[in-house]
């Protein structure tokens, strides 16, 4: 395992241990008063070391953290369609964002920095009713969201976003909002701000990139 | 040696084909190692073998959270029956390991979930009729990496099965009996 993880006592090393199985098990966040290595910040810097070697980061969530797959490999994931939504999926996944967080957000009726979980239900009819989308292609997506947990039932035919979106690293979470208000409002103010932020980052990477190779 | 890239692939994709070169298994070993886990062999519905990221034999998630206070993934009855169902079917030996087990067909599942409720359990809208209210269980078994399913009704036992622990096998052997689909269950 990890030199720091290694040169700890067996009974700390077992604290880290159970603390990285609970990251990566739970159905969602878990408390830090609950671990021992979550609590400490020498022993948490030792969880990060393990899921670091997994390809795997720590994500805050609330008074808690969960784990979430780190940027680059995520990334690199996503280039070779490894762990990639079928396109009917992200379309309603998309959908769901949409009408939970991305216009209750832009509404004020959600913090802009509350969890993806955080968000008002949608009914499955509002999804059928105001889309292009079939109801044939709508509900097995649904159920397929569903067994992922990136979406979750709340009562009386409600749907929200899932827990595994709280999984989400910061910079993930900022990217979807933004493809969210892309595709929302795609004249307004913010999405001008969304593209020429973009085109400077970008442009940056380019003369990164020029820089290394000369 | 760490190679975080081949162990987030594991988790994403499940499980990955077991690598032909030795030096490569070996590799993978030592990774996992590295991150505090353990590659466990499992069998494809082809008879192929993969790899699947498992926790060394001491580190157990239900344990981890439970212990801790803290919300572990349960599954509802309508999912817990069929499951036990599967298991009923494709591993009707307790004396034999778990896990492969043997196939069995759809069919046998809910023939056995039908008798073992004698139809009297409703566990799905009333719509659904005859095995359809179980086919949705076993989709959320599929999913969850309980159960293989071919699709020309084939079921075997999934690859997580493959990751349970001694402390689960002795259990379920204990009360192997009373499973769905196990000759004479509830006697």
């Amino acid at each position: 395992m990890t030199a720091r993880l290694d040169a700890l006592p067996t009974a700390r090393q077992a604290d880290i241990l159970a603390a990285v199985c609970a990251l990566d098990s739970a159905h969602g966040p878990v408390a830090t008063t609950a671990y021992r290595a979550l609590a400490e910040p020498d022993l948490r810097e030792a969880v990060r070391d393990l899921l670091s070697a997994a390809g795997r980061v720590l994500v805050p969530v609330g008074k808690g953290y969960t784990s979430g797959y780190d940027d680059q490999i995520s990334a690199r994931l996503a280039d070779e369609g490894t762990g990639v939504l079928r396109p009917e999926d992200r379309a309603v996944l998309t959908l769901v964002l949409l009408l939970c967080v991305a216009i209750p957000r832009s509404e004020g009726k959600v913090p802009a920095d509350a969890p993806w979980t955080h968000a008002p239900p949608v009914t499955r009819e509002r999804l059928v009713k105001n889309t292009r989308l079939n109801e044939s292609v709508i509900t097995p997506a649904l159920q397929r969201l569903d067994d992922a947990g990136l979406i979750i039932r709340s009562g009386k035919g409600g749907l929200k976003p899932g827990p595994q979106l709280d999984r989400l690293t910061p910079a993930m979470s900022a990217a979807i909002f933004e493809e969210l208000v892309l595709l929302a409002e795609p004249e307004g103010i913010l999405a001008d701000s969304i593209r020429r932020r973009r085109q400077t980052r970008s442009a940056a990477e380019i003369a990164e990139t020029s820089t290394a190779q000369e | 040696m760490p190679d975080p890239l081949s162990l987030a692939r594991m988790r994403a994709s499940r499980t990955v084909p077991m690598p032909m070169d030795q030096a490569d298994l070996q590799a993978l070993r030592e990774a996992a190692d590295a991150a505090g886990r353990r590659l466990i062999e499992v069998q494809a519905h082809n008879g192929r073998r993969h790899l699947m990221l498992g926790w060394p034999a001491d580190v157990d998630p239900a344990s981890a959270l439970s212990a801790a206070g803290q919300e572990a993934r349960t599954a509802t009855p309508a999912t817990l029956l069929p499951l036990a169902a599967c298991l009923g079917c494709c591993s009707p030996n307790p004396q034999a390991p778990l896990y492969p087990g043997q196939l069995a067909t759809e069919r046998d599942v809910i023939t056995a979930l039908d008798r073992f409720t004698r139809g009297s359990v409703t566990l799905g809208p009333a719509d659904e009729g005859g095995g359809g209210r179980w086919k949705r269980a076993l989709r959320r078994l599929q999913a969850a990496g309980l159960l293989d399913r071919s699709g020309d009704g084939a079921i075997r036992l999934g690859p997580e099965i493959a990751a349970w622990g001694d402390a689960e096998a002795r259990q379920l052997r204990d009360r192997h009996h009373d499973l769905p689909g196990v000759p004479g269950e509830g006697q």
